[in-house]
């Protein structure tokens, strides 16, 4: 059974797999095609762990390139041309 | 007071405003034409995700709307949809920047949340090379877009003002 399972999950294409997520993440199992307002979609149920892991290792990326010194002088400036942005506009932080 | 810039068809710029989405507005979406199988009421009174409404400033009318989770180090976009009068195709397209500003606002969020702008999210298929032409957004695995420190700040500093 589970094995019969497993094949029919896969037999899905990921474009179909991602949209019947988004439905059961919203609570809708009907079959309409999603408009073209939408432009972007709840992720698979159970996945965002390993989303947010994704996202630690993209950053980790951005450190390994740049080495940890140059990359936080980067993220050190980009953070002051916000403030400073911010500040212009008359927000302070 | 700052505000976002929304760009109507004309060429004309209105203020806009980002608030959160209240229960009633929510429900009353589906009426107003936006897409059935999401029910944005589902995010009213989440902890992990709220939802917000663009609106132009003295009205209220709701332009898009977006729904976003506060990670460790990132912000995770839940669901973005635009008015279905908003949509590129409508014949009848009122304002042409309202994922610009939505996503624009989320990134801006990240900012304010020390995650140094990056932005994660889930395009719809067929968007992934808009996201990556338009907003500089990068390709992640399991699907995922992100934009960076450097693409967000880009993003916020052509719409806010």
């Amino acid at each position: 059974m589970e094995r019969q399972l497993k094949k029919t999950f896969r037999s899905l294409s990921p474009k179909k797999k991602r949209l019947n997520a988004s439905r059961t993440t919203s609570g809708f199992r009907g079959t309409k095609k999603i408009s073209d307002s939408v432009m972007m979609i709840p992720p698979l149920p159970g996945s965002e762990r390993s989303l947010e892991l994704e996202m630690k290792k993209i950053r980790e990326g951005y450190v390994r390139d740049l080495g940890v010194s140059d990359y936080e002088k980067h993220i050190l400036k980009v953070n002051q041309d916000f403030k400073s942005f911010m500040a212009e506009k008359g927000v302070r932080l | 007071m700052p505000h976002w810039k929304l760009k109507h068809k004309s060429g004309e710029i209105y203020p806009a405003k980002i608030e959160v989405l209240k229960l009633n507005e929510a429900k009353a979406l589906k009426d107003h034409g936006w897409e059935q199988p999401f029910d944005w009421s589902l995010y009213i009174g989440l902890q992990s995700t709220t939802p917000y409404k663009l609106l132009i400033v003295g009205n209220n009318i709701i332009q898009g709307a977006v729904a976003y989770q506060i990670k460790d180090d990132h912000l995770f976009i839940d669901l973005l949809e635009s008015a279905p009068f908003n949509r590129y195709n409508h014949p009848q397209r009122e304002f042409v920047n309202v994922a610009d500003i939505l996503l624009g606002e989320v990134c801006l969020q990240s900012f304010f949340h020390n995650k140094d702008g990056f932005v994660s999210f889930i395009p719809k298929s067929k968007l992934y090379s808009y996201y990556a032409e338009r907003f500089n957004a990068k390709l992640g695995g399991r699907g995922l877009m992100y934009l960076d420190s450097v693409a967000a700040l880009r993003l916020i500093k052509l719409y806010y003002e």
